[in-house]
């Protein structure tokens, strides 16, 4: 006898009943019958289990067989079920729902060019009613939440009051939904160009004109000169009078420069004058610029912005 | 010169019969049958996926009776095993596409039905049903539309209280394995199935096969010893 059951000569009772098993469940299996016959052969006694075994093979299957059924039924029932959902899938909607879909179509067509349908000067007062209207709304919300946050000893207060403070989603969806649109009214507004219609208007304060870099000696930190607020007034009332005319202004420079050149003061022997040196409000360049022709030697032509800073 | 090809209508697989040849060493005929069967599973399967309305439906003619014997063995109850069954076919069908090799239809299926019926069983147990052969007999005598009860001409009512009797404690019996050796025992000793295919329904191994057929046996044997 050849295979795994061949050397089984010790084999146990349940090493037995495991290979009748086996071979009622494998009934073409000839090496597993031939080692139930040699083990009943070496235990005659073992005949009878393997009876046993084989009865209760045969009245399982006998006692577990199906009621008659009509199959060729059942099949056209059973195919019709998931059928059913495909058809599903591909049925067509009611008429109310395609003409609403036919309508959301037109309109969202429509909807394309946004820039010539909306009228922007109405949804920009709009957009701005809603702000304030918001805004107040959001105070309004505040002050009615405001009496909850009581002062109390009793218990029951305060735990009201702190669930009230505590659960205020309708606030913070509030405050949320405030900014959000104060977001969106601002974007909008850059879009329509809001900005444009403000007038230029350059607050004294950051209007700065760029100052020569500071000498060491004088010890001012470079950088931009800020005109005071207050220098508005000298300025406007400088920029106010009426300029003189050409020849009183190069009349007057003249004066003074010879009035300087008789000054003890000076040491070098020459006066500075500058071309762009404001005589009374105006420019002056044609007088100085004359005598600086005409007398090298005792005028240095500077600008305006040197002449301050020396002076 | 090509091969014709074999017509798309099934042939019902029946499992009522034992096994002719061993299904561990099958021979050259059993492994030809099963092969074509798998090549015909992959083309309904195939043919299914592309829209074809009548593979599926020829799917569920080829596997409806082996489906059937499967639940009704596993749960006792034909009312239970069919609606089950339907499920399982449903269920199929909507993952059809999951299956990634359409020649393993016929396990991935029997997976599904075994699955739904455990399942199926576990939630009846929880609501305090009783699994009984005479109630399933019972209700065929009510003449429902989908089956007819066997042998009705030729049983009594005496009859069918004697035979009700044994179907009843070996209904019993099975109620008292577990799912493992139920789910073994069914698939592997009544519907004869494949050990390799009842291991990858039971996504165990085949000596873990064996091992619960061998203790469902034990188990049956002892219950129903005044039977045998």
């Amino acid at each position: 006898m050849r295979g795994r059951f061949a050397s089984q000569s010790t084999m146990t009772t349940e090493a037995f009943e495991q290979l009748v098993c086996e071979s009622l469940d494998e009934p073409g299996r000839d090496d597993v019958r031939a080692a139930v016959d040699a083990a009943i052969a070496r235990r005659p006694d073992w005949a009878a289990l393997r009876d046993e075994w084989s009865r209760l093979d045969t009245l399982l299957r006998r006692n577990l067989e199906l009621p008659a059924i009509d199959w060729k039924r059942l099949r056209l029932t059973w195919a019709s079920a998931p059928y059913d959902d495909r058809s599903n899938l591909r049925a067509t909607p009611p008429a109310s729902d395609a003409r609403r879909a036919t309508d959301l179509d037109g309109l969202l067509a429509g909807a394309t060019d946004v820039s010539r349908a909306v009228n922007w000067n109405e949804l920009h007062a709009r957009i701005s009613r809603t702000v304030l209207d918001s805004a107040a709304n959001s105070r309004d919300q505040r002050a009615q939440t405001a009496p909850l946050v009581v002062a109390s000893d009793d218990a029951d207060r305060r735990r009201q009051s702190r669930a009230a403070r505590t659960a205020t989603p309708r606030t913070i969806r509030f405050r949320i939904l405030s900014l959000t649109t104060l977001a969106a009214a601002a974007a909008l507004a850059l879009m329509i160009g809001w900005p444009r219609a403000v007038p230029h208007h350059r607050a004294p304060e950051i209007a700065a004109i760029h100052a020569p870099p500071a000498r060491p000696d004088h010890g001012a930190a470079p950088g931009p000169t800020k005109i005071p607020a207050d220098a508005d007034a000298d300025i406007d009332r400088h920029t106010a009078q009426p300029a003189p005319s050409p020849a009183d202004a190069g009349r007057a420079l003249v004066a003074r420069i010879e009035s300087a050149d008789r000054s003890p003061s000076t040491t070098s022997g020459r006066v500075v004058a500058s071309i762009n040196a404001p005589a009374g409000g105006a420019s002056v360049p044609d007088a100085p610029a004359i005598r600086a022709a005409a007398e090298p030697d005792r005028f240095m032509m500077i600008d305006a912005a040197e002449h301050d800073s020396a002076s | 010169m090509t091969a014709p090809q074999e017509p798309l209508q099934p042939r019902s697989e029946t499992n009522l019969d034992p096994p002719a040849v061993s299904r561990n060493v099958q021979g050259a005929g059993a492994s030809d049958a099963a092969q074509e069967s798998a090549l015909q599973d992959e083309r309904l399967v195939r043919a299914a996926r592309g829209g074809d309305s009548h593979a599926f439906d020829d799917l569920i003619e080829k596997y409806q009776q082996r489906a059937t014997s499967v639940s009704y063995r596993l749960l006792g109850d034909i009312h239970d095993a069919l609606e089950t069954c339907q499920e399982a076919f449903m269920r199929a069908y909507q993952n059809l596409g999951t299956l990634e090799d359409p020649r393993r239809f016929r396990p991935w299926f029997l997976r599904i039905v075994t699955n739904l019926s455990l399942n199926f069983r576990r939630s009846r147990a929880a609501n305090g049903r009783r699994v009984s052969l005479d109630a399933c007999l019972i209700d065929s005598d009510s003449g429902e539309a989908a089956f007819e009860p066997a042998s009705r001409s030729t049983e009594t009512p005496g009859t069918r209280l004697a035979a009700g009797e044994l179907p009843h404690a070996i209904r019993e019996a099975l109620n008292e394995l577990t799912d493992q050796q139920r789910t073994a025992l069914v698939l592997f000793s009544i519907e004869h199935l494949p050990q390799k295919e009842v291991a990858s329904i039971m996504e165990c191994s085949v000596e873990a096969v064996k091992w619960h057929v061998f203790q469902a046996r034990k188990r049956l044997k002892l219950r129903l010893a005044e039977f045998l």
